[in-house]
């Protein structure tokens, strides 16, 4: 733990992660930065990697990103924890979460 | 490493900016129609006006595929009464909303008339209408014959048929398309600041407007003989959060009331500046709104109690036509119920309790298919949630309401006539910006009508000639901020904006609170405004639009100073005016921009006519599908 660097880096805004990349199947194509009304995501320095979130705070989460994404898995909608919603099984009563 | 900070870790340094910077340069593009906003509307405007062989910019801030509040999708075609099904007439469903006063009698007359041509054309265009795969055979309200899916809302027992369910997410993308097939050269990723005058004179003809690219920073100048804006309204202006700028709002940031400050600095008089209405969120953020159950999608759903008590709640269905929620009364006896323990809290949407089909239907077509709503039920069945065991949880009265203070300031704007055009010649509106509703419909209607009209104009009239003094007087506004780099950014300008309005120009509204509101706004324009900065295009988009947002506070409060009474429609109460409608404020009251003076003037409330002789004298060549009944 001692060993892992440390940095001073600002109070991170949060939720600063809307969606998930899997890099084994983003190629970089860069489709979810165009799609993205706001320009949440700028597109890699480095060809075929997934785009950088540089403004996730002005994130409306529209989904269009996720939805239209040519390579199904490659970005995964993450909904901010406190927005994560519920529902209960009928038969059992159990609750669950999103 | 997809976040920022994690590339900052990474690699030792920040990534620098992807775009080119171009601050230094300028573009001038000429058009014979110029359209300002590529939403639904813009769309729409741009593809009527291109059919009519004219040469169309469409300039929008996003991308064109998926921009706009109607950008990600769609599920209610509303009020089209021209449609095969329809058992109501057109010209007496449009004439049934100036039951409510303030409506836009005419774009409700055109949306009633001509959404239905524009619904057709849109499947032409490759947009889903109606059930071809045969997914939903067997619900209720659709028919066999057109695979037509209604939804119950205003419909109560069948008896209108009016709203049409849709496949909206394919919509924008081939609204896109068209206008690529068209011709319509397209701007994406360029805002536009300021509309042009002829001579650079406030209330002169618009003959285009300037702008920038958001990613490059590049000046643009608009020449066009006709300009339709389309742009939508301000769901920012009473509320900001600096850390979750994108979602406190219920739209996007990038409506931020562009086209109102736009038009009001050209000199175009504004209607209903002072209405506001409430954000209907109860934490302030969005997507609470749609998990919940019982809002606008959630057709034919029982909601019950914890303990699966029916609740006395509108099913949203057929029998109550689509009632999206409890009467005063029985919210009433809900809350005493819940006190006294016979209700438990939390409720749920009893998906189960459903007939298989219409659980369907409303999970997969209607959540699935409207605006931000596809990517929460798929993240829900990612999740395990399965609608045919499972009850959704209901957030209302567990979260209580938003304050009073948390607005919005749409359903404003010009002032417009038959045409759809402004008191500023060359300047058409068309959709929400039209002082109306949101309606997807609604905006494809009115942006058809005012591309049609526009491009009509444009045949007659000469060339435009744009002021280079303006150019340049906007040039150096819109750069300002980028020429600082300390001061203050445009968060905290907005959030301090929007206290501004939340103290002076919200609950409670009195003479003096509103004058305060003038001042605080004016010493924010000019002690802090020359503060304003910006590190690269993104943040001077912001910045601009904050300085929109300045603009539209002021004209609201002036505009409210202007109505000396209260109103219920327009949620604007006055301490010291505390009538409420009484019959002589009953009218429109205008404000605008002369000489840089402020001028109001009234309008009756029916200033637009019979809405069917008008519509019908306006326009003698056109050939819809509707042909009357």
């Amino acid at each position: 733990m001692a060993d892992k660097k440390v940095y001073a880096i600002p109070n991170i805004t949060t939720p600063n992660t809307p969606v998930l990349f899997n890099p084994e199947i983003c190629n970089g194509c860069n489709h979810c930065v165009e799609v993205c009304q706001v320009d949440v995501y700028i597109p890699n320095a480095e060809k075929g990697k997934p785009p950088i979130i540089l403004h996730p705070d002005e994130c409306w989460y529209c989904g269009c990103c996720v939805n239209d994404c040519p390579r199904p898995g490659a970005i995964t909608f993450n909904w901010p924890l406190q927005q994560r919603g519920y529902w209960k099984d009928k038969e059992t009563g159990k609750v669950y979460r999103a | 490493m997809a976040t920022w900070h994690d590339y900052l870790i990474n690699k030792g340094t920040a990534p620098g900016w992807p775009y080119p910077i171009r601050y230094d340069e300028e573009q001038e593009i000429e058009a014979d129609v110029l359209v300002v906003g590529g939403g639904i509307a813009g769309c729409w405007a741009a593809i009527s006006a291109a059919r009519q062989g004219l040469t169309v910019a469409l300039v929008e801030k996003g991308d064109t595929v998926r921009s706009g509040a109607g950008g990600p999708g769609c599920d209610h075609w509303c009020d089209v009464p021209a449609n095969p099904h329809s058992k109501v007439d057109p010209d007496k469903w449009a004439e049934r909303f100036l039951a409510m006063p303030y409506s836009n009698g005419i774009g409700r007359q055109i949306q009633c008339r001509e959404c239905y041509d524009a619904l057709m054309e849109l499947e032409q265009m490759g947009g889903k209408i109606r059930d071809v795969d045969d997914e939903y055979v067997g619900a209720e309200g659709r028919y066999d014959d057109t695979k037509f899916m209604f939804s119950p809302r205003y419909s109560p027992n069948h008896s209108a048929e009016v709203v049409i369910r849709v496949w909206g997410t394919t919509f924008k993308p081939a609204l896109k398309k068209e206008c690529k097939r068209l011709g319509v050269k397209i701007y994406d990723r360029v805002m536009v600041t300021s509309l042009l005058n002829e001579g650079g004179i406030q209330g002169g003809r618009i003959v285009g407007a300037t702008g920038f690219n958001d990613r490059t920073g590049e000046f643009m100048v608009f020449k066009a003989k006709a300009t339709v804006l389309s742009t939508a309204g301000d769901y920012g202006l009473f509320m900001l959060n600096t850390e979750l700028s994108g979602y406190t709002t219920f739209r996007s940031r990038a409506m931020s009331g562009d086209g109102f400050a736009m038009a009001w600095r050209a000199g175009a008089e504004l209607a209903l500046m002072e209405r506001t209405g409430m954000l209907m969120l109860g934490t302030g953020h969005k997507h609470t709104w749609y998990s919940g159950a019982s809002d606008a999608s959630y057709e034919n759903i029982q909601q019950v109690d914890a303990n699966g008590k029916k609740l006395p709640w509108p099913l949203q269905g057929w029998p109550d036509g689509g009632a999206m929620g409890p009467t005063p009364e029985n919210r009433e006896k809900i809350r005493k119920g819940i006190q006294t323990g016979e209700y438990a809290l939390p409720f749920y949407g009893d998906f189960p309790g459903m007939p298989e089909i219409e659980r369907k239907v409303t999970w997969n077509l209607m959540l699935g298919e409207e605006s931000t709503t596809k990517i929460i039920t798929n993240t829900y069945n990612k999740s395990g949630f399965d609608p045919a065991n499972h009850q959704l949880m209901n957030y209302q009265f567990l979260e209580g309401t938003s304050p009073p203070q948390w607005r919005n300031g749409s359903h404003a704007g010009p002032m417009v006539d038959w045409n759809l055009r402004t008191n500023l010649e060359g300047l058409y509106i068309a959709g929400e910006q039209t002082f109306s509703p949101g309606d997807h419909s609604f905006a494809a209607a009115t942006g058809r009508y005012a591309g049609r009209k526009a491009a009509a104009y444009v045949k007659e009239t000469g060339e435009p000639e744009i002021s280079r003094e303006q150019v340049a007087f906007e040039k150096t506004r819109v750069y300002a901020p980028i020429k600082r780099s300390d001061g203050l950014e445009w968060k905290e300008m907005h959030a301090g904006i929007a206290r501004v309005m939340q103290w002076f120009c919200a609950e409670y509204k009195t003479e003096h609170l509103l004058n305060m509101g003038l001042d605080s706004l004016r010493e924010i324009e000019e002690e802090y405004v020359p503060r304003l900065y910006a590190l690269d295009p993104h943040k001077l988009m912001r910045s601009i639009e904050d300085l929109n947002i300045l603009t539209h506070g002021q004209v609201m409060i002036n505009a409210s100073l202007a109505r000396k009474a209260s109103s219920q429609y327009l949620n604007f109460y006055r301490i010291d005016y505390p009538e409420v409608d009484p019959p002589e404020w009953t009218k429109f009251i205008t404000v605008r921009m002369e000489e840089g003076k402020l001028k109001t003037r009234d309008y009756p409330i029916d200033y637009f006519g019979n809405l069917k002789e008008n519509y019908e004298a306006h326009n003698k060549d056109y050939e819809g599908v509707y042909k009357g009944k």
